[in-house]
């Protein structure tokens, strides 16, 4: 009984790694994500202030595929706004995602730990039997 | 030498393990490394964002310029460059925007200056991230050594206390007897020299007072010789109008001392090692506090003595060791109070008296005294 008992502790360890590397992996991924997506923030928060140093007769134009497609100065300004509110609204999000993940990540832990005092206790036990 | 000292004898190596230092080293070696990478890149930006804006500046020279054109991968042909003023400028994101040659270098100036400022914060960081490194190296080089620290308390009578290889000074042990320096017999005697003169004082201070209420004096008898070593060399002290100690930290009190009537109480105190003042509260202790708060802003001898005090007890935290004699002064007792502490160089140095005319609160009958600084 109490190899067996062992073997499933040992069992449930396993998993709860495997569970708590997939964590982590998506912790690396969100991070990731998050960079990209605050380098493109940056990068739009400078094109917003060229954009207003521009007068109105400035062409502008913007590179969609091999294309450079004819813009108006207040079309593109919108535009970048825009954009600027949904790469903040999207780092808000994983923001949010990544805490879960964490507190995902630390009961895991938790859980392994404990589940590792079993075994010890368990292989004392045998020990002193 | 050490009859009766208690001290502990602690190696380097056990508090600083000599492989966790070398790996700590090592990460902050490769965070250094990798900063560096960044600074590089940064440098690079910069020197083609220079280099384009010269050939910016240079093109509308000419109408057109004769130029190889390049074609496919591996040919050129002989061909002209015209429209030398109009540049379609990247302004991030896919967006370009038609611009002069003279705009553009303004545009190209300004990515500059963005681009040097993340290179100076770059910089600063690197200079940290080497102070680190250079601390770790030095600590796993000592713990390898086998250096030992040598703590031992410090006595009283004892004249030579036994100095301590304190290395990295990482320990903030509040035992004050670590800090000890060689002088501290010669400043004991000093400093009971100065307390008897201020007990004098006070004694003719009290047969001087008429005013039963307005007197208060208070002494503190707790003077440790650890006192003494930062008494001497205390050179702004405040005489502060503030007998509620209790409540505030010494720095605080330290700091807002500042002028005050002649007729108001006035205290001299040192710094204390222990906080074993038992100060008598007064109303009129508040009425000053708030009094003082409001004119400290403009008194450097207070930052000075701010600074000072706070570095002193920076080293010695706990305690507080003070002398606080409460005067109610008419100016002319001011001027002879001066005179005594004037005449005792040593109570000079440790009693500083800051007083500023403009004090003003309404209990202070419009006498001030001219108390001198030393």
């Amino acid at each position: 009984m109490a190899p067996s008992a062992l073997r499933e502790l040992q069992h449930e360890i396993e998993t709860q790694a495997n569970l708590l590397s997939k964590l982590q992996k998506d912790t690396t991924k969100n991070h990731q994500v998050r960079k990209q997506y605050t380098i493109q923030l940056g990068e739009n928060e400078l094109v917003l202030k060229e954009l207003d140093l521009l007068n109105e007769n400035a062409n502008i134009y913007k590179l969609i595929g091999p294309v450079l497609v004819r813009q108006d100065l207040a079309e593109a300004n919108a535009n970048v706004r825009k954009r600027i509110e949904y790469i903040s609204a999207e780092l808000k999000r994983l923001d949010g995602t990544l805490q879960g993940l964490e507190e995902q990540q630390h009961e895991k832990r938790e859980a392994i730990l404990k589940l590792q005092q079993k075994i010890q206790a368990l292989q004392a036990g045998k020990s002193n039997s | 030498m050490e009859r009766g000292s208690k001290g502990t004898v602690t190696s380097l190596s056990s508090l600083f393990p000599v492989e966790e230092a070398m790996k700590a080293e090592l990460r902050v070696k490769e965070a250094i490394a990798q900063r560096t990478k960044e600074l590089d890149q940064l440098n690079l930006f910069i020197s083609e964002n220079s280099s384009l804006m010269n050939l910016v500046q240079r093109l509308p020279d000419e109408i057109s310029h004769e130029i190889m054109v390049p074609f496919g991968k591996v040919a050129f042909f002989p061909g002209r460059l015209i429209h030398t003023n109009e540049f379609l400028v990247l302004l991030g994101d896919g967006y370009y925007a038609e611009r002069s040659s003279k705009q553009t270098s303004e545009i190209l100036h300004r990515r500059a200056k963005t681009l040097e400022s993340k290179v100076e914060g770059l910089k600063a960081m690197l200079l940290d991230l080497e102070a680190e490194a250079s601390f770790f190296n030095a600590t796993a080089a000592e713990a390898a050594e086998g250096l030992f620290e040598i703590r031992e308390d410090y006595i009283e009578q004892s004249t030579n206390i036994a100095t301590q290889n304190q290395t990295g000074a990482l320990e903030s042990n509040a035992d004050p007897s670590s800090r000890t320096s060689g002088n501290r017999s010669s400043e004991d005697e000093e400093y009971a020299r100065m307390m008897l003169r201020l007990d004098e004082l006070e004694l003719e201070e009290a047969r001087a007072d008429e005013n039963a209420s307005g007197i208060e004096e208070e002494e503190l008898p707790d003077l440790d010789d650890e006192t003494s070593a930062r008494c001497s060399g205390d050179e702004g002290e405040d005489i502060k109008n503030q007998p509620h100690k209790q409540d505030e930290s010494i720095e605080g009190n330290v700091i807002k001392s500042l002028g005050m009537p002649s007729n108001v109480k006035m205290e001299e105190y040192f710094p204390r090692l222990e906080e074993k003042i038992s100060m008598r509260t007064t109303t009129k202790g508040e009425v000053f506090k708030d009094n003082f708060s409001s004119h400290s802003s403009g008194d450097r001898a207070a930052d000075n003595l701010g600074s000072h005090s706070s570095g002193d007890r920076a080293a010695n935290r706990k305690a507080f060791t003070g002398l606080i004699v409460e005067r109610d002064f008419s100016s002319n007792e001011g001027q002879t109070f001066s005179q005594l502490l004037m005449a005792d160089s040593a109570i000079c140095r440790l009693l500083v008296l800051i007083l500023q005319n403009q004090f003003l609160d309404s209990r202070c009958r419009g006498e001030t005294a001219d108390f001198l600084v030393t």
